[in-house]
């Protein structure tokens, strides 16, 4: 078996977090990720998909933080189904549906998704409205909208608007219209290195510091377009501070009417967002936020903020 | 901003239109109370009328709602989510497909009638999944319409 290798910035990182266990963590990222899907209730019934997933003996288990998803047990491979190419399942990573839980849209709500592509929330934001509201799913790369669109066709998503523009343009048009805001930024994707070991090697401190300030921005072009009282997940699947928690933390030192709030999912394994790193004291409020690793699951790793707009001070 | 402007509301006539190939082509009622919108030649997305209010309001629109059909000269092609849509109101023009013939349809594969069907269109049914329409060809032959993309690989 081949070895990953990591950069030495990202080596620097790892051990810099005090709550992550590097040898665990690094043995993940040599594993694949268990295989999950999503049912997709916009097609088709959950047992009636249930039903048809075990005529072809693909064993399915339960998991309990996603309302439709399900970790699958043996080794099929999901993709090349008649279930997947209808659209009746998505196939998405477990901790990746953890977000959309958070955000929990209803039926009827406004829901703004900022960098969609390649459409995975999306999708599970369409289902939990199931047909009623509207939902914008927004990115800004044209491939990737592609993407984003055949999926959103598979899935039988009606009430969705695709859009293409910079994220961090929003405001001017859509300034506190939506009751609901997912910011799943472009981040450095330490969480899901197992899929691209890439990832790893080229890690800098350097390139998620420039990412952090596009993640800032789009932070806070997702904060003001949310009504007063709506909700906002600022979501990535990495693992570095620059990009989870010093957003957060400017994103409250420049929002004082944002709010973070505790989030609680059952089953998953979380661990609280940290208060300082590298000498950088952060708002004691950021404990709230929450860290998911790659070996606590077998899955991805992600970080998870649920923010609150109360009245504009 | 106004939504792209290749997106045209199905108006009453067109409506009306569209309702009167679709009850000819598979003797379907319409699809419900929801939005039709013609985008592009012939191409008819469904939505719901609360999606196109805000597309209004956005910036940089690339689509909405749901890809149903195309029309084709006289003819309506459903997609796989437009004949999913009507299913069960589907009552002329359908094929029903054993589980190795769904397969070869999934495929993209050519399917060879038993019977011979005089439409150009018929939309293919396995148990209770619509699959999509497939073209009827002179030699007996149904070529399935889906996409490459969601097509299963041998």
């Amino acid at each position: 078996m081949s070895t990953i290798n990591i950069s030495e910035d990202l080596r620097n990182l790892l051990y810099s977090i005090p709550d992550i266990d590097v040898k665990s963590l690094l043995e993940s990222y040599q594993k694949p990720i268990r295989q999950s899907i999503r049912i997709n209730t916009l097609k088709a019934r959950e047992e009636y998909v249930l039903s048809m997933l075990r005529e072809r003996s693909i064993e399915l288990k339960k998991i309990p933080w996603a309302r439709y998803g399900y970790w699958v047990v043996n080794d099929v491979n999901v993709s090349n189904t008649l279930e997947h190419m209808l659209g009746l399942i998505y196939i998405q990573g477990a901790v990746s549906m953890a977000p959309v839980e958070v955000l929990s849209p209803k039926p009827g709500e406004l829901v703004l998704d900022l960098c969609a592509a390649p459409g995975s929330k999306t999708t599970q934001i369409a289902q939990a409205l199931q047909g009623e509201g509207v939902i914008v799913a927004n990115d800004v790369n044209i491939k990737r909208i592609r993407a984003l669109s055949s999926n959103v066709q598979r899935c039988g998503v009606i009430n969705c608007i695709i859009t293409q523009v910079d994220g961090r343009k929003f405001p001017l048009w859509a300034k506190g219209f939506f009751d609901k805001v997912l910011v799943d930024a472009p981040c450095t994707s330490l969480g899901i290195v197992s899929k691209d070991w890439s990832a790893a090697k080229k890690w800098s401190f350097r390139t998620s510091e420039r990412l952090s300030k596009l993640q800032l921005s789009l932070a806070i072009s997702g904060f003001e377009c949310l009504k007063v009282g709506g909700i906002m997940i600022y979501a990535t699947c990495t693992l570095s501070p620059q990009e989870n928690e010093w957003v957060i933390d400017r994103l409250l030192a420049n929002k004082p009417n944002a709010r973070l709030e505790n989030i609680r999912l059952e089953g998953l394994k979380i661990n609280k967002g940290l208060l300082e790193w590298q000498h950088n004291k952060y708002n004691p409020e950021l404990e709230r936020c929450v860290r998911v690793y790659p070996y606590e699951h077998e899955a991805e790793g992600f970080f998870i903020a649920k923010i609150v707009k109360e009245g504009d001070s | 901003m106004i939504v792209d402007e290749k997106i045209v509301l199905l108006n009453s006539s067109k409506k009306s239109a569209f309702q009167a190939m679709l009850k000819r082509c598979y003797d379907a009622e319409d699809f419900s109370d929801k939005v039709l919108i013609q985008v592009g030649e012939g191409k008819i997305r469904l939505t719901t009328n609360d999606t196109i209010r805000v597309a209004e309001k956005m910036q940089g629109v690339h689509s909405l709602g749901l890809y149903v059909a195309k029309v084709k000269g006289n003819d309506v092609v459903l997609s796989i989510e437009g004949s999913q849509l009507l299913c069960n109101r589907i009552k002329k023009n359908r094929i029903e497909l054993t589980k190795e013939q769904s397969k070869l349809w999934m495929e993209g594969a050519p399917l060879q009638l038993e019977k011979f069907i005089t439409a150009r269109y018929v939309v293919a049914f396995y148990k209770d999944l619509c699959l999509g329409c497939g073209r009827v060809s002179v030699d007996g032959k149904i070529y399935p319409h889906v996409p490459k993309w969601r097509r299963l690989q041998q």
